[in-house]
């Protein structure tokens, strides 16, 4: 999908709990002795996927001086709305005051409803029907208490508000497509407090085919190759899986470092990608082109490429993503079980 | 017994997880690259093992599944449902069809373990072990496996880390064996040092379940030579039990249906164990291979861990020992595994290169519960 008529990231921002937990803290409760990463965050007892939302957002606004009365949409992506039946898109429009005259929609595509809203908002952009709109991947993933999942899940998100590319933008989107199959690979049920998986499962068939194939097409359909990137963002739920399809797919170590959190803030899910493009961007030059593609299960993966313009300079996110590692806060399990409202039943 | 019965052809799939396949499209595989190997004979008997296919839900009968897929119409179809022997006892039956008819037989067998949830596959290996008293009690197959371990190193002073030295063989072996589901080198250290299954049993020194498929084409020696196949003979066969539930036996360390169904089968072959150039083990755990190679009779109760240590077993050496990566590195697929380890005897013993002339395939269901012992020896047409 390459839009007809220019558009592209006006600001962005990003957003990471304080607290982290350490997987070794989480292991030595349930007995496991090996670990996935090193350590994840987890939102306090006072924030939620939209308190995170909500600052990612904020950030963006701000660093980029967007017009908020001219946010003509804004689409949440996530899989951790704080109700399962009351849109989280409004709550945001009146508490950054935005224009009631607002297209609003949350997003739902596990790990990769993030990026869908990324292109539907580039969508109405590119087509004239609004001139700027906003796109957030956040969440608070849940993980059952010793399950696999719970040393991983984690809380973060970012927003990026996107314009037509001739109001100046920090980064052109210049294409994305989306590749999606139905494999069951990780679900949460309706009135279910924590997703299942099927363990290996969510790997091969999963998160390496849904990847690889998303960005082989991608690189066929647009005659892109590896070597035309300086970065790239992978969907990273562990250490490993981002660094292993980087690899299949040559690209190098150096190219994806920059947008390689999850070895220390974990999963964020919809925010994963996300989070990561930001961190990127902070350190990005004028001309360097991003590839990212996320991954949701059930399953999907969206691929992008963005290339980077002189605004990036003055435009970046204030507050840094760095600036949120550097806070960061350990807690022990206890604390974790508390704030995480896993005691109650 | 009397060399009549030959092995003229074989297949196999890489053992692992076939996220995209049914168990019967790979059974269909192996099968038909085995009836290719042997120039595609008409089939009178078909006898495929499967530990379970029925008891995990997949499908029922498999066997006659998979005999539809290939084609072939009016032969005898049999799905044997009996552990880690499965497709062991299906080249039994194999041997017992030729030994009153002739033709061709297709013998061999098929698991998929990857469609089911991990605690689902363990419970189902768990029932099919000894429900009355394994389940019950609360101890899992790994956990019995630690026991036995623990128990090893006590009585015979064995340092840990020999018990783990089988694994790292098994490893080497498997490099350079395309059907082998891990083909990667390990060292004794990285070995040790892996995530813990049951104290002090590691990764390492549990063998992974995978899907797999493997069959052998059977005949008799007139025929094969008739039709101008490549043969290896089936020189011997040995089957004998233990008592199920672990304690009811004298010795748990002491694994007696292996050692008669080698001492039968060794007889029935006219051989010694000094004959022995490959010996194929069933090393579900490190510590039952360990087990099963004391009984067998190679090496003093005790000493297997240290000789193992010492180096010994390697490829070229006598015997050499699971020369393409054992069940730790080529994978454990259960019932279909015995079908493997002949598969695999079968190839060195067809090799110009490989200097090797009679091969033992050991085979068992859990702990020595059953054990198979099978002789080949290397046939005519070789040149």
């Amino acid at each position: 999908m390459k839009p007809v008529n220019g558009v592209g990231i006006f600001g962005y921002g990003a957003y990471i709990p304080r607290y982290i937990i350490e997987n070794s803290s989480i292991a030595s409760v349930w007995g496991k002795l090996s670990t996935p990463i090193k350590s994840k965050t987890f939102p306090s007892y006072d924030e939620d996927s939209l308190t995170i939302a909500y600052e990612a957002c904020r950030i963006a606004l701000e660093s980029s001086g967007a017009p908020r009365d001219k946010i003509g949409a804004i689409y949440i992506g996530s899989e951790s709305k704080p109700y399962a039946v009351k849109p989280s898109g409004t709550v945001l429009v009146d508490a950054l005051g935005l224009s009631r005259n607002i297209l609003s929609a949350d997003f739902e595509f596990a790990c990769k409803a993030g990026t869908e809203a990324i292109q539907a908002v580039s969508g109405l952009i590119a087509s004239g029907m609004i001139e700027f709109g906003i796109a957030i991947g956040t969440d608070t993933s849940q993980g059952r208490p010793g399950d696999e999942l719970e040393y991983t899940a984690a809380a973060g998100g970012a927003a990026f508000v996107l314009s037509r590319a001739s109001n100046g933008v920090v980064a052109e989107i210049e294409a994305s497509n989306s590749y999606v199959s139905d494999t069951p690979d990780f679900w949460r049920r309706s009135g279910e407090k924590y997703p299942r998986h099927l363990y290996r499962f969510t790997g091969e068939p999963a998160y390496f085919h849904h990847i690889i194939t998303s960005v082989k097409h991608f690189f066929e359909e647009y005659g892109y190759s590896p070597r035309d990137f300086d970065y790239a963002i992978f969907h990273q739920p562990n250490s490993k899986f981002p660094q292993r399809v980087a690899k299949m797919l040559g690209f190098t170590m150096d190219q994806i470092r920059p947008g390689l959190l999850s070895p220390i803030i974990g999963n964020t899910y919809s925010g994963a990608t996300l989070v990561g493009l930001a961190a990127t961007l902070d350190v990005s030059k004028p001309g360097d082109r991003i590839l990212l593609a996320s991954f949701g299960s059930g399953a999907g993966s969206d691929a992008f490429s963005f290339v980077v313009t002189d605004l990036i300079e003055e435009r970046r996110a204030k507050p840094p993503l760095k600036s949120f590692l550097e806070r960061l806060v350990t807690k022990d399990y206890s604390t974790y079980v508390r704030y995480r409202g896993k005691l109650w039943v | 017994m009397d060399n009549n019965v030959v092995v003229v052809g074989y297949g196999m799939v890489r053992v692992g997880e076939y996220w995209y396949k049914d168990i019967v499209s790979i059974g269909v595989e192996a099968a038909e690259s085995a009836l290719e190997a042997a120039g595609n004979p008409d089939i009178d008997a078909f006898y495929v093992g499967s530990a379970l296919s029925s008891a995990l839900g997949i499908q029922g009968n498999v066997g006659l599944h998979i005999a539809d897929e290939i084609g072939l119409d009016d032969f005898i179809v049999e799905t044997i449902s009996s552990g880690g022997v499965s497709s062991g006892l299906a080249f039994i039956n194999g041997l017992h069809y030729l030994a009153s008819r002739h033709g061709y037989v297709l013998v061999g067998g098929v698991e998929k373990t990857s469609d089911n949830l991990p605690t689902e596959v363990s419970e189902a290996v768990l029932v099919d072990l000894d429900r009355r008293v394994m389940k019950y009690s609360g101890l899992t197959e790994a956990g019995l496996a630690a026991i036995l371990a623990r128990l090893y190193m006590e009585r015979y002073g064995v340092d840990r880390s020999k018990i783990t030295q089988i694994s790292v063989l098994d490893h080497e072996n498997a490099v350079d064996n395309p059907y082998a589901m891990f083909r990667k080198a390990v060292t004794l250290d990285m070995a040790l040092s892996s995530p813990i299954v049951a104290d002090p049993l590691t990764i390492f020194d549990v063998s992974p379940y995978g899907d797999g498929a493997a069959f052998l084409v059977l005949t008799t020696k007139d025929r094969a030579i008739e039709d101008g196949l490549r043969y290896v003979e089936v020189a011997g066969y040995g089957f004998a039990r233990n008592r199920v539930p672990i304690n009811y036996r004298e010795d748990i360390l002491s694994f007696r249906a292996t050692a008669k169904a080698v001492g039968d089968a060794l007889g029935s072959a006219g051989i010694s164990l000094d004959d022995l150039d490959i010996i194929e083990l069933f090393d579900s755990y490190s510590i039952s291979g360990l087990l099963a190679l004391e009984g067998i009779g190679v090496c003093e109760s005790g000493s297997s861990a240290n000789e193992f240590s010492r180096g010994m077993f390697r490829r070229g050496m006598r015997p050499s020992i699971n020369t393409f990566g054992g069940l730790k590195a080529r994978g454990y697929p259960i019932g279909a595994t015995t079908a493997y380890q002949i598969s695999e005897a079968v190839i060195r013993l067809l090799s110009d290169s490989d200097d090797y002339s009679t091969a033992l395939i050991h085979s068992m269901t859990g702990f020595d519960d059953e054990a198979l012992a099978i002789i080949l020896r290397r046939g005519g047409l070789n040149a």
